[in-house]
């Protein structure tokens, strides 16, 4: 999967760059409008993040010619200004999602790979770990077969690991993922507790693997081996 | 007004002095030229007999008699046609006419009464003053209206204005150069103070979102640094932890205050009419989980169909943020009652006394908790929201529980 970050702030992109090649993501950096018009001239792309403030130029303007001459790039927009209108202007004029900053890489990771499956996995839309298969079409998640009864947090929290596989994911991480900004940090590390505790129950009664570790003051990683 | 009334009193005190002396002196040369012309009648007749007419006594004396000069006197009479006794002048003088004979005479003359001259005096004052009066009054109006009208505008203009908004800078034309001065510095004045808040404003919108990429940058190297956790010890994952949160904290008060910010900016100014029911069931549910986690018990009282006029996104921060609240400073077992009625919300709940005043919940920074979690800035955003929608927000505490009750 190959990616274009727009990004003026180098350290930001560097980062950015660092989380996402471990996932297997060929990642470029474009620090200006010139140079991200260029290399997407230069070479092909399956996905933009993009970032609104560009220093010689709007990123907003830099959607518009992206999706007319290159319809079918999914674009993520970056950006600092939380700003509701950017965010509908943005989504009106393509872009596949909005991301304010500051994020969590984890939740930047999982949302472009949601986009990229969106746009370009169409008809199975379904995550593999082992005996576990994730369903996005329709909610659901087997365990060999086995179909488990979870409510739409505890999916939304199973779906959210799988996709940052091998990753250390902060309690914070994943409250954010599930509640947004609205939860206490205190209160949601208590709720992510609790979910977690209810997903590896519901997992290991099926008779899948608990394949949830907990690191410890920090929050909790999902890999294969112990 | 008062000054002229005065000036009134004096001038009425000078006319009248004036007037009885000249009425003196004339009722004098009036019975002066009568005792010329019965000094002429004396002279023709030479009557031996007292004649006695109206306002007029010949008497003959005998030649031993003296002549004397005019004497005037004041009497009373009475006045035949008003058949009363009236005050009259009276004027005696014994004058040797043709040479021969000695006469008395007495001549009479009504009196114009010092009372008479004061009630007139006084009439024709009063009237001259309530004439000025009204003169002076609608001169006033008139003068007010043509020379201080464009004064009354300008002052127009400064009661509307607000550095928040653009401003009119039109100030009508005097022709004044008084008002012409003022008009400058005035417009001088408000240009300076808009400019200021511009800067200020627009400083304050760019330091909030320029420290979210600063932060974005931290945050990433922080969990980069976390992905190598095999060779982390707990103890530094949760000093990696620990930073993140407050790298966390400090980009939501970020956020806040650039929402703040942008709802005094008006940048929020999309109204319509907005289901509340709707809205407020909807963040019942999504609080439900919430509040079972805290053991609290949420009672709620929705009435159906309640529409505002207001602006969606700041209705749902408005409704999110008091729940919040009654959710955040609550303890254990407590308790939440939310109510929704045609014209107000209602959201209680038990918790523990306010560290501040009362009078402060609402300011920013004043936290009423020790809750860490508290930025201490939801309640200004209420506040905020309230004043931009023209709510009423009223803080009570009554049986250990809080009580925020908006109403529109």
């Amino acid at each position: 999967m190959k990616l274009l970050v727009v990004e003026d702030h180098e350290q930001l992109s560097t980062n950015i760059r660092a989380y996402l090649n471990q996932e297997g993501y060929v990642c470029e950096v474009a620090s200006n409008y010139q140079q991200a018009v260029e290399k997407l001239y230069a070479y092909q792309y399956d996905l933009v993040a993009l970032d609104l403030m560009l220093p010689d130029g709007n990123g907003l303007d830099l959607l518009k010619a992206i999706k007319e001459n290159w319809p079918h790039l999914c674009v993520l927009i970056i950006s600092a200004k939380n700003a509701l209108d950017d965010k509908i202007q943005g989504l009106n004029l393509g872009a596949d999602d909005y991301l304010p900053k500051p994020f969590h890489l984890a939740e930047l990771n999982a949302r472009l790979k949601a986009i990229f499956r969106r746009k370009n996995q169409q008809g199975d839309n379904s995550v593999r770990f082992e005996e576990i298969a994730l369903n996005t079409d329709n909610f659901e998640v087997k365990i060999n077969e086995t179909l488990l009864d979870l409510t739409r947090k505890e999916f939304e929290m199973l779906q959210y690991l799988l996709l940052n596989q091998n990753r250390v994911l902060t309690k914070q991480s994943i409250a954010e993922h599930l509640w947004g900004d609205y939860m206490d940090t205190a209160d949601s590390f208590d709720f992510v507790y609790q979910h977690i505790k209810n997903l590896r129950k519901k997992i290991t009664q099926a008779g899948g693997n608990d394949y949830i570790h907990t690191v410890y003051g920090v929050g909790y990683k999902f890999k294969k081996s112990a | 007004m008062l000054i002229a009334s005065l000036v009134f009193v004096v001038g009425a005190m000078f006319s009248y002095n004036a007037m009885s002396r000249e009425i003196t002196l004339e009722e004098r040369y009036f019975l002066e030229e009568r005792l010329q012309s019965a000094i002429r009648y004396l002279e023709r007749r030479m009557p031996t007999e007292e004649i006695r007419r109206e306002k007029l006594i010949i008497t003959p004396l005998d030649s031993t008699a003296q002549e004397t000069e005019p004497m005037f006197s004041d009497t009373l009479v009475t006045h035949i046609t008003l058949q009363r006794i009236e005050p009259h002048s009276k004027l005696d003088v014994v004058k040797k006419i043709n040479d021969k004979a000695y006469y008395k005479i007495t001549l009479y003359d009504l009196v114009v009464e010092e009372d008479d001259i004061k009630d007139a005096v006084q009439e024709s004052m009063v009237k001259t003053y309530l004439l000025l009066f009204v003169v002076t009054l609608v001169l006033s109006l008139i003068a007010s209206f043509y020379v201080f009208g464009p004064f009354q505008k300008t002052l127009d203009i400064i009661r509307n204005f607000s550095v928040k908004h653009e401003f009119e800078e039109f100030f009508p034309n005097t022709s004044t150069s008084e008002f012409k001065k003022l008009n400058q510095f005035i417009i001088n004045m408000m240009r300076g103070a808009r400019k200021d808040y511009l800067a200020l404003k627009e400083f304050s919108e760019n330091a909030s979102h320029e420290i979210q990429t600063p932060l974005s940058i931290a945050q990433g190297k922080l969990e980069l640094l976390m992905e190598s956790n095999d060779e982390l010890t707990e103890e530094q994952m949760e000093l990696i932890s620990s930073a993140l949160y407050a790298l966390k904290r400090l980009s939501k008060l970020g956020n806040s205050l650039s929402l703040l910010t942008k709802i005094e900016n008006q940048e929020f100014s999309d109204f319509s009419s907005v289901d509340m029911t709707k809205l407020v069931s909807r963040f019942l549910f999504d609080f439900k989980e919430l509040v079972e986690l805290k053991e609290i018990k949420m009672f709620s009282e929705v009435s159906p169909d309640v529409q505002v006029a207001g602006n969606l996104v700041l209705l749902e921060l408005l409704v999110t943020n008091l729940l919040n609240n009654a959710v955040r400073h609550n303890h254990s077992g407590g308790e939440i009652y939310v109510r929704l009625m045609p014209n107000k919300l209602e959201v209680k709940n038990t918790g523990e006394a306010l560290k501040v005043d009362a009078n402060d919940i609402f300011n920013r920074f004043k936290k009423g908790s020790d809750n860490p979690d508290s930025l201490g800035l939801g309640l200004s955003i209420v506040k905020r929201i309230c004043t931009e929608h023209q709510f009423d927000i009223k803080y009570t505490r009554a049986d250990e529980q809080h009580c925020f009750t908006v109403s529109w």
